[in-house]
């Protein structure tokens, strides 16, 4: 009888990871699922309680192991016997752990996301068994390129619009370099948001931001081309996703956009009024308020609009300037990206997307209800996961 | 039937107060809540301060004016709609706090400068008053005006007059733009062969009645809700943005218009920005001095068209579409 898959899932209380965690739980084969925790004894515990609750789970099932750890540390932090134990065990290794903030130092990034990829594929390597590594990039390692992005393009020359792309793009690079004697895939998610059903997702990042800012009337401008697609994915479905090609179709050396595509995406100019007419069925107030569509206009009027606003040196007008020029010039730069891979190998796996405007609303709904504190936080803000 | 653009301007004229003080008075002065280096940054130089003239001497000055530039009758005046931007008998109820408020005598509340003007220009004319409409107080005693043109046959010409002086003491700046003291005056005619008003749109968005609540809000939907007014303002007049020859602003900072502009899809050299360095905003007073000034100066010619621009609080945002 064949040995039962084991997985080690880096990021487990992440956007991507807690999601990720719970497909996994419910495949069929079965496999035993090991995330990684940091911290304390005290945080772990507390991170082991929200996941459990997250996942719906009264209590942990037998194949859902957690082990201390830390991804930014050298064997990933982990007890000797316990790094032995899983170098005999591991058969896949989903490393989803990332830091996503646009703001970080150019050394935090660097720990965060690029000693990380290093420390999981170091253990990848120790393995008894090849134990094929799935890498979570992301479809921003584009950068700043427009166009078309194909999956194998990595161009380490492109204009980044952030240390999170960067570091991002050089993570993958280890990971591909590392593809010469290890079994690794590269995975390249777009923008995640929640749930197709009930619009659950651990954290409110990225676009999110935008969509609050919408909520509270504090945008009237934005940058970005009203007819460019935004690529959105539902976190459910990417789970879905990596679950398959981890368990019933790993492909060593490849790299998949885990994106939705231009013709199952929104444009600009069709999710902005989407997401407001949401908004306004979930929250007679914001109705009332009957606040203007944020409008995109060209990339020049806004960086006036942002030169205008630093001027004021009113410190509340500036952030807000600077936080939509942030997410904007990441998410909305024109691109569209390629999922021939994914087509490919996603083919009659039953892992169906629609369009976004099928399932997005959940999603919006779900945040503001929760007046856009995500699950990780406790209504004081303080940090749960 | 009045066809709505046989009428227009036939007489204009304006009046701002010969004292004028630099941002760096002001800010030495307290007068102003940035520094005089940001308001320049701004595109702010100066400012007009009526000093202690009272707004009915303002408003005639604007008068004279424009019988000085135009020789209008004033004998042909059928009716005199006056407005005015800062209407302390219309705002809503700032408390007991509030100096005026403690008035134990409310007739100064009931004395109005329009009367006062009439009877100054020995005009039996009846008087409409304007107010809540801010610095969009001109346009709308223009769309007043045509508007009574258009229902009352009798009428043929209207003179308008809009005036505000700020209290001595009060802080001269407004989101970063500085406030002056001024008039305008104009007549509107029943028929124009110049001058003539195409048409006017407004929006307005109660939600902000509170500025300073709401100030954010306000700050962040500028530019859209100014768009909006913008193109129903062109498309009532059967225009396009590139058919404008020029856009006559207020004389919101220049840094504000440089950003509108764009989002208006005009260059920035098509919009009379000249006079906001020296005049200020004189309140609802801009757009007809800046269009004066562009008129007299031989930029805009007969035929040409034109939008005027402005948004004031309440608040509200207004375009109105000319032919020279």
């Amino acid at each position: 009888m064949a040995e039962r898959d084991c997985i080690l899932v880096t990021g487990g209380t992440g956007i991507v990871g807690t999601e990720l965690v719970r497909v996994l739980l419910l495949q069929p084969e079965a496999p035993e699922v090991v995330v990684l925790l940091r911290g304390a004894a005290s945080a772990r515990e507390e991170k082991q309680a929200w996941l459990l609750d997250a996942l719906g789970l009264p209590a942990r099932p037998e194949r859902l192991i957690f082990v201390s750890g830390d991804v930014t540390a050298p064997g990933l932090g982990l007890e000797a016997a316990v790094g032995d134990a899983l170098a005999a065990r591991l058969t896949r290794v989903i490393h989803s752990a990332a830091v996503t903030s646009f703001r970080q130092t150019p050394e935090r990034a660097f720990l965060n996301n690029v000693q990380s990829t290093r420390n999981v594929l170091e253990l990848a390597g120790r393995c008894r068994r090849p134990a094929g590594v799935l890498h979570v990039s992301s479809a921003f390692v584009a950068g700043g390129r427009t166009g078309r992005i194909l999956e194998d393009d990595l161009d380490a020359s492109t204009r980044f619009l952030n240390e999170y792309e960067r570091s991002k793009l050089l993570s993958e690079q280890v990971a591909r370099d590392a593809m010469a004697h290890l079994p690794v895939c590269v995975l390249r998610p777009s923008i995640v948001v929640g749930r197709r059903e009930d619009g659950w997702v651990a954290r409110f990042h990225g676009i999110y931001q935008v969509w609050e800012l919408f909520h509270r009337g504090l945008v009237g401008l934005f940058p970005g081309d009203p007819e460019q697609p935004l690529d959105v994915i539902p976190a459910d479905w990417l789970a879905e996703a990596i679950a398959h090609l981890a368990l019933r179709r790993f492909r060593p050396g490849t790299t998949y956009h885990l994106c939705a595509g231009k013709e199952r995406s929104l444009t600009v100019a069709e999710i902005v009024p989407y997401v407001i007419s949401v908004l306004a069925e979930e929250d007679p107030e914001f109705a009332r308020q009957k606040y203007p569509l944020p409008m995109a206009v060209p990339w020049d009027a806004f960086a006036t609009f942002l030169e205008t606003m630093e001027l004021t040196g009113h410190r509340r007008l500036r952030i807000l300037a600077r936080q939509m020029h942030s997410i904007c010039d990441t998410l909305m730069t024109n691109k569209v990206f390629d999922t021939a891979h994914l087509d490919a190998d996603l083919a009659g796996a039953g892992v169906p997307l629609s369009r976004a405007r099928d399932w997005l609303a959940p999603s919006i709904r779900f945040a503001a209800r929760r007046h856009w504190v995500d699950p990780t936080r406790r209504p004081d803000g303080g940090a749960r996961a | 039937m009045l066809e709505p653009s046989t009428c227009g301007l036939t007489a204009l004229g304006y009046h701002l107060p010969p004292e004028q003080r630099s941002v760096e008075d002001l800010a030495h002065a307290g007068l102003v809540s940035s520094t005089a280096e940001r308001l320049r940054k701004f595109g702010h130089q100066f400012c007009r301060v009526a000093g202690d003239t009272p707004v009915e001497v303002l408003a005639r000055e604007a008068v004279a004016d424009l019988q000085r530039r135009s020789g209008f009758d004033l004998t042909k005046v059928d009716l005199v709609v006056y407005g005015a931007g800062l209407a302390t008998s219309q705002v809503v109820d700032p408390g007991h706090g509030y100096g005026w408020m403690q008035t134990t005598n409310p007739s100064p509340l009931l004395k109005f400068p329009g009367p006062k003007l009439a009877a100054s220009l020995s005009l039996s004319v009846p008087v409409i008053g304007v107010s809540q409409l801010a610095c969009n107080t001109l346009q709308g005693v223009m769309r007043v005006a045509r508007g009574l043109l258009a229902a009352e046959p009798p009428l043929r010409n209207i003179l308008m007059v809009v005036a505000d002086r700020l209290p001595p003491q009060a802080n001269r700046e407004l989101v970063y733009t500085v406030l002056s003291d001024g008039a305008c005056a104009a007549v509107m005619s029943r028929r124009s062969e110049r001058h003539r008003l195409l048409s006017c749109a407004q929006v307005t968005r109660g939600g902000y009645w509170d500025n300073e609540g709401s100030r954010d809000q306000l700050i962040a939907h500028y530019f859209p809700l100014a768009r909006q007014a913008f193109e129903d303002a062109l498309a009532g007049a059967g225009l396009k943005a590139a058919d404008l020859k020029m856009v006559i602003p207020h004389n919101l900072n220049l840094k504000s218009w440089e950003v509108l502009a764009k989002v208006l899809g005009v260059p920035i050299e098509k919009v009379f920005t000249r006079n906001i360095a020296a005049h200020g905003h004189a309140v609802a007073v801009d757009n007809l001095s800046n269009y004066v000034d562009a008129v007299s100066e031989g930029a805009l010619l007969p035929g040409d068209k034109v939008a005027w621009f402005v948004n004031g609080f309440g608040a509200h945002w207004s375009a109105l579409v000319m032919e020279v």
